[in-house]
């Protein structure tokens, strides 16, 4: 089953090191070059989600400037889940290569003319 | 100093919970201040937005609830077949009378009145037919608009005069298609658009043969012209509706079949969050058990109310299975055997409470005669009330304590005489009703464990649900004609039964060992949980003809589940040998 965008995004950067819910998201906007921007509920609901479904666990908190962090980590089980995700990715790029560099390899179609001609099919 | 952001960003943190507040909440200001850019005053109204809906999703407990989403795609389809299903079979019935001769001539006498009726039903043929063979976006299109005009035919018909289908029609079809419209938001695959086509093509064949069947010898009450809630097209809405009522049970079955289906290749959750959720414009509809109560019951409104507050505890309880507590880690132990024993045990024990109660307060009310009849003093002194008090003894953190008052209330129930036949109204339960609470107990025996509950709220929550669940199916008008009282403690062992069933899948196959003494006590909750529905049938046939597609719900249920624990046993990795 496909994992959606933002969680394996979440769980890419998690894969690394243990991050806390500020720098997740810089490292998930890095990641997606600024395509994926959570927002704190948003985010928060997905943590809370992934350690529900105990792919993500709290690690360690710290304070700084008076300010709680807590800090979050991948488990095997988020880390198994990460892998066959991007097992799957990966086969569905492959596929795609293999398309493109078919259509490479195909004479052009001149015109409409002699698409018949020119198509071996 | 807490600077003034700092402070708005508190106020908007009141959406969430309070527990979740004091959790998170100075975790999520600190991540919310660092985002903040220097000197900013005000939240973005965007990042508002965004916490006021992550904490209305906590509040109703879906944010961190996994698997509804899938749960949601897997109802969604078949909600749309159910709808698309239901219209097929109008159609049918409206325009061609097919094999509906019988009714055709009592309206034939009747007149013909015009109704919107056609426009409503046929939309929902639509729509379905569209998600068959139209792409994506255009089929939500069309589901929409069958909403739409499922709401809008009331003020319309109003405005033009015209006559419309009853609310009780309409309330569910747009709940169905509220769920076909918010499950159907991915592609679909060509499985799912042949499961769309095979859904209708059954739910519109079963209702055409269940009508012709039931129609026989039917008499309609609420054919009466002088009926005030009489069916404002007595006959197509009516076959429909009574139709509708035995067909959501066969519908029913075919979604626990899913249900089994899917647990062998589909982790639980979302099976049961599309259980949960189907249930929710099901149960309305299945609450008529039975085209003569239908009929009857055309004039009750209290149906409706009674059907949905039965379906929010159903759906309250599915939920309560497929939630996962964080602390417990990935499994918890109501996904092992034993955890599911004590949630059948549970839900069995509960029932016999609500069982025992309603079998006491029926002969408070007066019945269909406005007689009250006298309780037997043996009943009220004694067996009524040691159901309930086994119930909260059950809950005590004491070994042992729970099976011995289950034994005491089996024991009490045992010797009460039973009343003789249907006819004798001298203030006892029918033995039927006590055969349920003694077989119930059995349950209760084989499914609670001997230590202590593990969670005290978690059990009394248990208890509470299922005597609600049983108190309100049992209040259902008409059970003085069907003995429909039976019907709640089937449905609630039923939901016990699944969920020992669900234990054996997602244990999988380690804590499951043939003849172990777990696997013993499974079988007795399988068995006890549905057998007496097949003691109750034969009694009731005359009246309550539907006990036969109950019966082989039951069958089908435990088959599927047996199928789907031997899938997951064969699926299952070998166990990890040292080298």
């Amino acid at each position: 089953v496909a994992v959606q965008e933002p969680t394996f995004l979440i769980l890419t950067a998690l894969a690394a090191q243990p991050m806390h819910g500020y720098g997740l998201m810089q490292r998930v906007k890095e990641l997606s070059e600024s395509r994926v921007q959570l927002r704190t509920g948003t985010l928060y609901g997905a943590l809370d989600r992934l350690m529900v479904e105990g792919l993500i666990t709290a690690d360690r908190e710290e304070v700084v400037d008076g300010r709680l962090r807590r800090y979050y980590r991948l488990t095997d089980e988020g880390a198994g889940v990460l892998a066959a995700e991007a097992e799957r990715l990966e086969r569905n790029v492959e596929a795609a290569r293999a398309g493109l560099r078919q259509r490479a390899a195909r004479p052009a179609r001149p015109g409409l003319t002699t698409t018949f001609a020119a198509d071996p099919a | 100093m807490e600077s003034t952001l700092e402070t708005r960003y508190g106020w908007l943190l009141l959406t969430y919970p309070a527990p979740y507040r004091r959790a998170r909440g100075a975790e999520m200001v600190g991540t919310l201040m660092e985002s903040a850019r220097p000197g900013q005053r005000w939240p973005s109204p965007a990042d508002a937005v965004d916490l006021i809906a992550g904490g209305l999703r906590h509040r109703a407990g879906l944010s961190a609830v996994p698997g509804l989403a899938r749960g949601l795609a897997l109802a969604g389809p078949i909600a749309l077949a159910f709808a698309g299903g239901l219209g097929a079979y109008y159609m049918i019935a409206e325009f061609t009378a097919m094999g509906l001769g019988y009714i055709r001539d009592i309206y034939r006498g009747w007149g013909p009145v015009p109704t919107l009726g056609p426009f409503v039903l046929g939309a929902w043929l639509l729509a379905a037919l569209g998600r068959i063979v139209l792409p994506r976006l255009a089929s939500r299109w069309l589901i929409g608009a069958a909403l739409a005009v499922t709401v809008l035919v009331v003020p319309v018909a109003h405005a033009l005069d015209r006559t419309r289908p009853t609310l009780p029609m309409l309330a569910p079809l747009a709940l169905l298609g509220l769920l076909a419209l918010a499950g159907t938001a991915h592609a679909p695959p060509r499985r799912e658009r042949t499961g769309v086509g095979i859904g209708l093509v059954a739910v519109a064949g079963a209702l055409i043969g269940l009508t012709n069947w039931y129609l026989r010898d039917a008499t309609f009450v609420s054919f009466d012209p002088s009926e005030p809630f009489r069916p404002i097209r007595p006959n197509a809405l009516a076959i429909a509706w009574s139709g509708a009522s035995t067909t959501t049970v066969a519908g029913l079955a075919m979604l626990a079949l899913l249900v089994g289906l899917l647990l062998a290749g589909v982790r639980h959750r979302p099976a049961l969050w599309a259980a949960g959720l189907l249930l929710v414009p099901g149960l309305p509809l299945v609450a008529p058990l039975g085209p003569e109560l239908a009929a009857y019951q055309f004039s009750s409104w209290v149906l409706m109310p009674t059907g949905l507050a039965a379906a929010v505890v159903v759906l309250a309880s599915a939920i309560r299975l497929a939630w996962r507590d964080p602390a417990s880690g990935p499994r918890s132990p109501k996904t092992t055997a034993e955890g599911s024993l004590a949630i059948a045990g549970t839900l069995a024990l509960g029932t016999a409470a609500g069982v025992a109660v309603v079998a006491w307060s029926m002969n408070q009310l007066p019945n269909r005669e406005g007689l009250v009849s006298e309780l037997y003093p043996g009943w009220r002194g004694f067996t009524a009330l040691v159901w309930p008090v086994a119930a909260a003894v059950s809950v005590l953190p004491v070994r042992g304590v729970a099976r011995a008052a289950v034994a005491a209330a089996i024991a009490a129930t045992i010797v009460l005489p039973p009343r003789p036949d249907l006819h004798t109204y001298d203030g006892r339960p029918l033995g039927l009703v006590q055969t349920a609470l003694v077989m119930l107990g059995v349950v209760a025996l084989a499914g609670l464990p001997a230590g202590p509950p593990r969670r005290i709220g978690s059990r009394l929550g248990g208890l509470a649900a299922a005597a609600a669940l049983c108190a309100m199916l049992a209040w259902l008008p008409g059970w003085w004609e069907t003995g429909s009282v039976l019907l709640s403690p089937y449905a609630v062992a039923l939901g016990g039964a699944t969920a020992f069933l669900i234990g054996v899948v997602a244990g999988g196959s380690a804590v499951l060992e043939p003849l172990s003494p777990q696997w013993w006590r499974g079988a007795v909750v399988l068995l006890g949980s549905s057998g007496w529905i097949g003691v109750a049938a034969p009694r009731f046939l005359g009246v309550w003809q539907t006990s036969l597609i109950l019966a082989g719900l039951v069958v089908i249920v435990s088959a599927a589940g047996v199928w789907a624990a031997l899938r997951a046993r064969a699926q299952a990795a070998p166990p990890d040998v040292p080298a």
